[in-house]
Formats: structure tokens, C-alpha cells, sequence
């Protein structure tokens, strides 16, 4: 049995120095995880990486103790996640990206709140502070919010993928590949729909916020100019399936005949 | 001791003041508990005037319409200064001082209600907002947030952030109110701004991510956090308010989607109603959904089978741009992922395949119907010229209601075998309909001709042929572009053998058994379906010879007229039809049989069937 609780998965690509901020956030993140007694991994998942991102994350290892470097040619967030999951020896995971920074926080607070409450959940921080090219605050949603409708997961994608999920529900339900050629991205608007329809809650945790890079050229904003969907599964359908239909008629879905 | 001493004489004269003050006010005819109390569920109307004497003023609310507290404030500003209340002052000191003071300005623009629920809430501040918003000076700060301010995400004070507010709680964006008003009304308890722990935690983050984080560190829009824009997970935009309304009203997840810019009386409405039939006959009335993108016409709705489903994005949807239909579209598509769509002529389902056919592709079979080439203000492009090319790799099979019109794409842009047999030949079934002639001596010969009057279907030759054969009477069906009606209607006053009976909803309504022969002008065609009907109920039939016309009529089964200009020829094969009845009757039934014997029922549903074909293989 292994004494680490978290295991982080910092998923690099070409970020070069920009990922010493990201590393930096994260090493203040599981200091403050220590001081409550919270042992931490980290697992740097290369992907098709360049020599200075290695360089960045090799200098790592050497400054930090369970820290470890993990290196593949997948041109894929969703294998590059899956194959830091398999690597995990604590029982929860935390992902953060090479450009993205972690609150000191996180880490300790997303613990107490998952460990907590025993349903299968993947947490969120409450806040996302854009920065870069644009900048805004982001409000991520609460499932259990009155407000929340699952069909809004088929209209966008409602949380980022820097989420503290227990390991066993990714391996349950692991990402899914991209396959941009054809259409298909978003590997983390992917999996929230397919969390959820596997009856995995979406949580925040209060009091907590991550900041997000935005860039002029990201993986993100390519994706959209490509007009890519996430590959999607049945949860809407059953959705409509299984809800009490309402008595309430509209006026835009008629019946032919009953004109 | 001492201070408990001081206090509680303190509180003694509060208290003797506030009953003071409470006398006068209620006597003052300027304090009105109905008009305080509206949109403040809270606040009972006994209760009102204790309410603003010991809130109202620092919550900057009026006591009445007549009297503008924050007006008065503004205006005097050693009373402002001061910590006492506005209409207070006024009655014991301004009166005699001569100050004046104002209404509050009924706007005459916006809910009166929702006017007063704002100028009434503890969580609107007047002040601040004319001070943090400098564009507004001059304007009455609760009207210009009504209007303008809330949808602009500005706060309406430090403790109700706008933009919080929405992006917090998505559902106060898809109720389509005023968030402020909202918040009075129904939300009790809702986190109205960001919290003072969230604000301390970002801010230290903030801080900590400059030290490593030179982006951070060189970005001024940081420092201030309280400016920064909020969107929440649920983002509040008009398409999806759309979207979240058309999926709870959603009763079953459908097999099969078509798509239909309309549904009119035309012959592409019928070979969709067709379509909507085999799929209903095939995999039940539950398994497919008609969704109507352009138009809220209907009017063909009589073609379709009972109890099939339409959802009119028109009327779900009617202040969209085509780009958002084009999104809500594809969400219904992606959330549905139903097993095939058929696309008959509907914009918005050509450009959806056109920007998301591949990754539609990967869940879902996209197939299509072309038609024959139309006039489109002088351009004869259709959809098989802008989208087809563009989609046609992600498209299963595309239906083509005519050969000449499907060799034509096949030359026109060389397509390779692998796609060009993509492209299928698809007729359309006929309407079965009864023709019994009526034929009686010594009667005029009396011709039908029903159709759109449009440049198409050639109604400056119709009224040439009406005129060059005086003797036949012409019975004209249609409706259509206003130049020809009224030109029709002209002839019609000055000739007497043309009678005019406007629209016409489908050959079911036509008289068949009146007339003698069924004229057809076309400039060009694919197969239409009027004609197919007529030809298969035995009215004998002058048409173009253009499309597939000349593969069904000839000079034995009716009579064909290739010089598609000359009134002469097709007046001469009239008068040869109706004095050659006897003949004329024969080519009418091999005519029939010709017809039944390529396009029926079955045929047609067979060719929507099958492995690679929209209803899939059936059982």
C-alpha cells in the first residue's frame, strides 16, 4: 500500500520556460498539501516534447523528491493522461497542463473536500482566472447548483480539465483519443460527459482558483477553428428517455394533425 | 458602567426620535407604503414607514414617487454630509429653508414594477453607480441599468455584481430578466458578488503566480479584480437559452432527423413528406422528427403522417442569427446523435454538414436530396454548387430526383466513381388520384394548368398559348411571383377563355375529371411531382420535353413539345389531343402504366432503403 495520497499529472508539451511558473504553482501547492500531512507525487507526462521542456522538467526532478518523468510520442492530451494515471500511486489524481498555474491551496483544500464525501467525484476549483492573450474570471458550476442543467453539457464544455478525481474512476472511465483530422477534440469535454453519464458528480470546491493561460494559437482555440466536437455518448438521449415528459406543450414542437 | 449607562440613553433617544420622525413622515402625505413595498416581498406595507426610517436612507430607497431621496442627496450636498434622512430634513428644515425637491422620474420606458424594484432595492446604489459609471451623468441611473447597464454586465453596486450574478446563477440569463429584479423577486440567498474569502484567495494567488509568472506580473488588468469580466461554466448567450427551452421540451430521442427549410405545397414538401412517410412506416411514428430551419410557413403540414413531430426553429428560435441556427442545429444533432439525417434543401443542414460533416459523421449517417436547378435572381446555382462539393465526401448517398440533372453534376465537376455513386436516383412516388373524362359533345375543350407562377414554369409563354388558342378554355392553378399574377389577372379580364383559381394545395384538390388535357411549360425540371401525380391518374398531358420529362412522355404515351418557346407547337398538339381523343385516352393509360411502372410507393421507399441509405436496412 502506497503512502502517497495525490499524485499529480503535469502533462507538457513545447511549453519551454513557461512551465516554470505551472511547476513552481505546483510545488507551493503540495508544500502546503505537506504541512497537513498529505504526501504528493509527480508525474511529468513529455508529449512529443522539445529539449528546453525537458530540460525544464528534468531540473525538477533533481530540485524535488517524487517527482518523476514520463516520456511518449502520442501527439494525444487523452493517452498522455491515461498513461500518467497509469503510473499513479496515490488514490487521487490532480491534473494541471505545462501552461496552467495551480493555487497553493488547491491541492490541500480539493483533498479535504473529496476525501470528505465518499460519492465518486471529480472536483473543480470554484475559479479560473484567464490570463494571457485575453483575461476574464471563470465560474465554474456545481452540479448540485439549482442552476444546473445537464444540457448545457451538450452545448459547451463547463469545466476545464485541471480536476482531483480518485483514480479509480479514470480507470474506469479513461480519456478517449483525439482525432482532429476527423473532427473529433476536445479530450476533456469528452470525458465530463461521459463522467457524467457514468453518474459521476462534477463538484467545485469553494474558495479555490486556478489560473488559465490563453494563448493567440492554443490547442484549444485550433480545435474550434477546425469546428470539432468531442466524441459524445448517449447522455442526452437518456436523458429525454428517462424524464417525466412534461404536460406543459410548446408552441415550436407540434404534432402534424393536431394543427 | 458608564458606557452601558451612555448607551442605553442613547438608544433612548434614537428611539424618541424615530417615533418623532415616524409622526411626521406619516403625516407628511410624501411617504407612500404601497409604492415603497412594490417588488420588496420582505417588506409588509405596516411595516414600511419603521423600514425607512431605520434602512431606507442608507439603502438609498425613496419614500415615495413624489419625493426623490437621492435626488435631494445630490443636490444638497451639506445634507448629504449629514447622517440624516432626506425627507426628514426636508420636513423639519428644507420646507422652511425653501429647498426644493423632485419626483422620482417615472420612466415612461420601462416596467413601472420593475422600475420600482430597483429604485427600491437595498442592493442598488444610486450614488455609486453614477459615480462608477461617469457615461451615465445626466441619465436616471435606475432607467439606464433597466436598459441598458445590466445587460451591459455593469454592477449595480458593490454588493450586486451583475456579471457575478449571471455567471453564478445561469438560470436568472435563460428567465430573461432583469438580474436585479430577479434577485428581489426570487433570490433569496443567492451570493449576489464574489466573496470576501474567494476575492482573498484570488488576490493571493495573484500575487504569489506574479513572483514566477512574468505574464501575470506585467498584466495591469490583474491588480483590479473586481473589473475583471466574469462568464460563468454556463455561458449567457441567446442560442443557448434557445437550447436549454427546445431540450426540455424534447418527448422522445428519434431515430431520424430531416431537415426542411419549410413546409409549402411545393413538390420538394412533398417528396419530404415522402420521406418523413417511409421513415414513419419503417421504424414508427416515435422514430422521426421534422425540423423546420427558415420559415414558420407550414402550410403543407396536411402531407405529413399524424402525430409525426416537427420542431419549428422559427418559432423556437426566431430572433437567432443563421450562424446560431446553424449551432442550435448542431447541438440538437450532437445531444440526439440520432442514426441518420436527411437534408432537403434546408441552408442551415447544408452548412452544418459543410463545417461539422466530419465529426457529425463519426455518430450519424448524412444524407441529402438535390433537385433540379432553380432561378435564384438570375443565378441557376443550387445547392449542389455551393455545398455539395464541400460535403460531398462526408455524405452517404445523395438523392437526385432526375438522371440529366445527376449526369450533369457527375460532368460538371468530374466526379470519381467513388462519389459519384454517392449519387442515387430518386423518384418520387405519385399521389394516387382518379381521372374519370368527362367528355360530352359540342363542349369546348377545357385544359388544366396548375403550378407556381414563377419565371420557371414559363407563364409569358402560358399566355401566348391562352391566346393563340381562343376556342380551349384554360383553367389556371398557382400562385406566385406578383408581376405574373397580376399579369394573368389582366389577361384573364380581357380574355374569355382563361379563368384564374389561385393556390393550390397539392393535385388532391385539383378537379381532374373537369378537363381534357393537363398542360405542363417548364423551362427546366427534374421530375415533378405534379406531373408524376397527373400522369398516374390518366389525364392526358401536353409538357416540355426538359429533365426526365422525355423519359416518360413521348409521342406515344402523350405529347412532348421540344421547341420550349413556340406557343404554336404546343397549341397544335392540344388541338391534336382533344381531336384525337380516343388516341389521346390510349396515351393516357400507357402514360399511367409508364409511369407506376418507375415510380410507385414501393420503389421510392426502396430507395431510401438499405445499408448505406437513410432509413437503413430494413427488416
Amino acid at each position: 500500500m502506497s503512502d502517497v495520497s495525490i499524485s499529480v499529472i503535469l502533462n507538457a508539451h513545447r511549453e519551454g520556460l513557461i512551465a516554470v511558473a505551472t511547476i513552481k504553482s505546483i510545488e507551493r501547492s503540495v508544500e502546503v498539501a505537506a504541512k497537513r500531512g498529505i504526501r504528493v507525487e509527480v508525474i511529468c507526462v513529455l508529449d512529443r516534447g522539445d529539449k528546453l521542456t525537458r530540460d525544464v522538467l528534468s531540473d525538477s526532478l533533481q530540485r524535488n523528491v517524487d517527482w518523476q518523468l514520463l516520456e511518449v510520442e502520442y501527439g494525444d492530451l487523452g493517452r498522455s493522461r491515461n498513461a500518467g494515471v497509469a503510473l499513479c500511486r496515490g488514490e487521487w489524481v490532480g491534473f494541471v497542463d505545462a501552461d496552467d498555474l495551480w493555487g497553493s491551496e488547491w491541492l490541500a483544500f480539493a483533498y479535504s473536500a473529496a476525501t470528505c464525501d465518499s460519492r465518486e467525484i471529480v472536483w473543480h476549483p470554484e475559479l479560473c482566472l484567464y490570463f494571457g492573450a485575453r483575461s476574464h474570471l471563470f465560474l465554474h458550476i456545481d452540479m448540485e447548483d439549482a442552476a444546473f442543467n445537464p444540457a448545457a453539457l451538450a452545448f459547451t464544455n463547463l469545466w476545464t480539465a485541471l480536476c482531483f478525481v480518485r483514480k479509480s474512476t479514470l480507470l474506469k472511465c479513461p480519456y478517449r483519443q483525439s482525432d482532429i483530422a476527423n473532427q473529433i477534440g476536445y479530450e476533456d469535454w469528452d470525458w465530463h460527459i461521459r463522467t457524467v453519464e457514468n453518474g459521476v458528480l462534477h463538484k467545485i470546491v469553494r474558495n479555490t482558483c486556478h489560473a488559465i493561460r490563453t494563448k493567440p494559437n492554443s490547442l484549444v482555440q485550433q480545435t474550434n477553428a477546425l469546428g470539432c466536437l468531442p466524441r459524445g455518448g448517449p447522455l442526452f438521449r437518456s436523458i429525454v428517455q428517462n424524464r417525466v415528459r412534461s404536460l406543459e406543450k410548446s408552441d415550436f414542437l407540434l404534432k402534424a394533425g393536431a394543427v | 458602567m458608564q458606557k452601558f449607562g451612555c448607551a442605553v440613553i442613547g438608544s433612548l433617544t434614537q428611539r424618541v426620535r424615530l417615533a418623532l420622525d415616524y409622526k411626521i413622515v406619516s403625516a407628511s402625505g410624501l411617504f407612500d407604503p404601497d409604492w415603497y413595498v412594490k417588488g420588496q416581498p420582505t417588506i409588509s406595507r405596516e411595516y414600511a414607514i419603521w423600514h425607512y426610517l431605520r434602512h431606507g436612507r442608507r439603502e438609498g430607497r425613496s419614500p415615495s414617487v413624489k419625493f426623490d431621496s437621492n435626488w435631494y442627496l445630490g443636490t444638497y450636498k451639506d445634507v448629504a454630509a449629514r447622517d440624516i434622512d432626506p425627507l426628514v430634513h426636508f420636513l423639519r428644515h428644507g420646507l422652511r429653508e425653501g429647498r426644493q425637491y423632485r419626483a422620482v422620474r417615472e420612466s415612461t420606458v420601462v416596467d413601472s414594477d420593475e422600475y420600482a424594484a430597483i429604485h427600491n432595492s437595498s442592493l442598488f446604489d444610486h450614488r455609486w453607480y453614477l459615480a462608477r459609471n461617469p457615461d451615465v451623468e445626466g441619465s436616471d441611473p435606475v432607467e439606464h441599468y433597466l436598459l441598458h447597464g445590466a445587460r451591459e454586465g455593469r454592477a449595480a453596486s458593490e454588493r450586486f455584481d451583475t456579471q457575478w450574478y449571471l455567471a453564478r446563477h445561469s438560470d436568472v440569463y435563460i428567465s430573461g430578466r432583469n438580474p436585479l429584479v430577479f434577485h428581489e423577486r426570487f433570490g433569496t440567498g443567492r451570493e449576489t458578488a464574489m466573496s470576501t474569502s474567494l476575492q482573498e484567495t484570488l488576490r493571493t494567488n495573484i500575487a504569489d503566480w506574479s513572483d514566477a509568472d512574468g505574464e501575470i506580473r506585467a498584466d495591469p488588468r490583474l491588480q483590479n479584480i473586481t473589473t475583471l469580466n466574469k462568464n460563468g461554466s454556463v455561458p449567457s448567450v441567446l442560442v443557448y437559452a434557445h437550447w436549454e427551452r427546445i431540450f426540455s421540451s424534447l418527448e422522445d430521442t428519434y431515430q431520424r432527423i430531416v431537415f426542411v427549410p419549410w413546409i409549402k405545397h411545393s413538390g420538394a414538401d412533398m417528396v419530404a413528406a415522402n420521406a418523413v412517410k417511409a421513415a414513419v412506416e419503417s421504424h414508427g411514428i416515435d422514430s422521426v422528427l421534422l425540423v423546420v430551419t427558415d420559415s414558420p410557413i407550414l402550410e403543407g403540414i396536411d402531407w405529413l403522417p399524424r402525430g409525426v413531430s416537427i420542431l419549428v426553429l422559427p418559432k423556437a428560435a426566431p430572433d437567432l442569427s443563421h450562424e446560431d441556427l446553424v449551432r442550435l442545429a448542431e447541438v440538437l444533432v450532437f445531444a440526439l446523435r440520432p442514426e441518420a439525417i436527411l437534408n432537403i434543401n434546408s441552408r442551415i443542414c447544408w452548412d452544418l454538414f459543410a463545417t461539422k460533416g466530419k465529426a457529425l459523421s463519426s455518430f450519424t449517417r448524412l444524407f441529402a436530396m438535390l433537385f433540379c436547378r432553380d432561378d435564384n435572381n438570375g443565378s441557376t446555382a443550387t445547392y449542389a454548387d455551393t455545398h455539395l462539393i464541400r460535403t460531398i465526401e462526408v455524405l452517404q448517398r445523395v438523392y437526385i430526383d432526375n438522371t440529366p440533372f445527376l449526369e450533369e453534376l457527375v460532368r460538371a465537376y468530374r466526379l470519381p466513381v467513388t462519389l459519384s455513386k454517392k449519387l442515387t436516383k430518386l423518384s418520387p412516388p405519385p399521389q394516387h388520384f382518379e381521372y374519370r373524362p368527362a367528355r360530352a359533345e359540342k363542349r369546348r375543350m377545357r385544359v388544366l394548368w396548375a403550378d407556381g407562377l414563377t419565371r420557371q414554369k414559363n407563364i409569358v409563354l402560358l399566355q401566348r398559348i391562352i391566346q393563340l388558342a381562343p376556342e380551349i378554355d384554360f383553367v389556371i392553378y398557382g400562385s406566385g411571383d406578383e408581376n405574373y399574377e397580376t399579369e394573368l389577372q389582366l389577361l384573364e379580364k380581357r380574355s374569355e377563355n382563361v379563368t384564374l383559381r389561385g393556390t393550390f394545395s397539392g393535385v388532391a384538390a385539383l378537379p381532374l375529371s373537369e378537363f381534357d388535357a393537363f398542360l405542363f411549360t417548364s423551362l427546366w425540371e427534374g421530375m415533378p411531382s405534379t406531373l408524376v401525380d397527373i400522369a398516374a391518374a390518366g389525364l392526358p398531358v401536353v409538357a416540355s420535353g426538359v429533365g426526365d420529362i422525355p423519359d416518360l412522355i413521348d409521342h406515344t404515351t402523350s405529347w412532348c413539345v421540344g421547341d420550349l418557346q413556340d406557343e404554336a407547337m404546343y397549341v397544335a398538339s392540344l388541338r391534336e389531343l382533344w381531336h384525337g381523343t380516343p388516341d389521346a385516352l390510349a396515351r393516357a393509360q400507357r402514360l399511367r402504366k409508364a409511369v407506376l411502372s418507375t415510380h410507385s410507393w414501393p420503389i421510392f421507399k426502396q430507395g431510401l432503403s438499405g445499408d448505406s441509405s437513410f432509413l437503413g436496412a430494413i427488416q
